[in-house]
């Protein structure tokens, strides 16, 4: 992944509460890995995985696990955002020969020792991924509802007009998000939700 | 999808003057590959190409030769996707609807235009609403109106 990306606001695209969870066991390297990913987004950090775990909510946008460390499996932590209904983009922190074969389990890897520019354009890559599997999501939703009203009887005036003003407004959002992304990614996020 | 290239190419050729346009197609229409990849093959005499891809292969990759066309063609082409209905036989409507909005943004990102057909009488109306949320403009066509009546605009959401 070669290519800088711009940060969000230069898009359009907003961050709203949208948090990083940086797991890394050693303390000097995980005070520098926040303060690199602090100029972009809220940072909360974990040097334990029940610590990870606890801050593992709907907020966090993109996990940043360090794979050489034992204290983190990888697979457990994405299993447990999963039950609770998260959606969060993976990025994993490997020593280059094992970095490769790590692409099939997470989103993005950055190999150590990791640089601070690689690592802000891989999770601002990461996030506009997650950002376009959000909102994608919440329209899809969204346009059940108005289906359903639409098509229903019981439907007020008003409560139509409110539901067709939330889609323009997710709409711009998510057309915003969703022009930001190469090709692939678009396709890869989009047609990988469940 | 379930029409060749062929069916669309007469009718629009007799609607645009000749040599005013240029005809390109990406189709599955059960042309079968044994790799795994699109084939373009410029079809002699006609002036048009079509890029078969395999329906057995996922629908990312028919979205992605629908992006990379309407990319190669670049402002201002007119893409016609025939149709949301057979779409829908192949994936369920949430996929379809995700599907649907990349292409879209990948149209909109090159400046061209689309038109995109359903045959809004195979399906339930709340399928047919949920996607229209996806487009600037939803148009009604009455199979049964006499020729030459227009369709009536019945606007989207957005």
């Amino acid at each position: 992944m070669d290519r800088t990306y711009l940060d969000d606001a230069e898009v359009g695209i907003g961050t709203k509460n949208d948090a990083v969870l940086v797991c890394v066991t050693d303390g000097t390297e995980r005070a520098r890995l926040a303060s690199v990913l602090r100029q972009d987004y809220p940072v909360r950090t974990a040097d334990s995985e029940a610590d990870a775990i606890a801050s593992l909510d709907g907020n966090v946008t993109v996990l940043v696990v360090d794979e050489t460390s034992d204290e983190f499996a990888l697979d457990r932590l994405v299993e447990t955002g999963t039950e609770r209904d998260c959606r969060f983009q993976v990025a994993a922190i490997a020593d280059a020969p094992v970095a490769e074969s790590l692409r099939d389990r997470c989103d993005g890897v950055v190999e150590r020792p990791a640089d601070d520019q690689a690592l802000r354009t891989t999770v601002r890559w990461l996030h506009r991924r997650g950002r376009y599997d959000r909102t994608l999501a919440t329209y899809y939703a969204l346009s059940e509802r108005y289906a359903e009203l639409v098509t229903g009887a019981d439907a007020t005036a008003d409560e139509l007009a409110s539901v067709e003003e939330r889609l323009a407004r997710l709409r711009e959002e998510l057309d915003d998000v969703g022009d930001s992304l190469e090709d692939g990614d678009a396709f890869e996020v989009a047609l990988s939700r469940d | 999808m379930s029409k060749s290239p062929w069916d669309f190419l007469e009718p629009w050729r007799r609607s645009f003057p000749r040599g005013s346009a240029s005809f390109s197609f990406v189709s599955t229409d059960g042309v079968s590959r044994s790799v795994a990849a699109a084939d373009t093959a410029d079809d002699a005499g006609t002036g048009s190409d079509v890029t078969h891809v395999d329906d057995v292969l996922p629908v990312e990759a028919f979205g992605q030769t629908v992006a990379d066309e309407v990319a190669a063609h670049g402002a201002g082409t007119a893409m016609c996707f025939y149709s949301l209905t057979d779409l829908l036989e192949y994936v369920d409507v949430e996929t379809a609807f995700d599907f649907l909005h990349v292409v879209l943004s990948r149209v909109r990102r090159t400046g061209a235009r689309g038109v995109y057909h359903i045959d809004a009488d195979v399906h339930d109306p709340a399928t047919v609403v949920k996607l229209s949320t996806l487009f600037d403009l939803v148009v009604q066509f009455d199979r049964n109106r006499p020729p030459g009546g227009t369709g009536a605009p019945t606007g989207g959401p957005t």
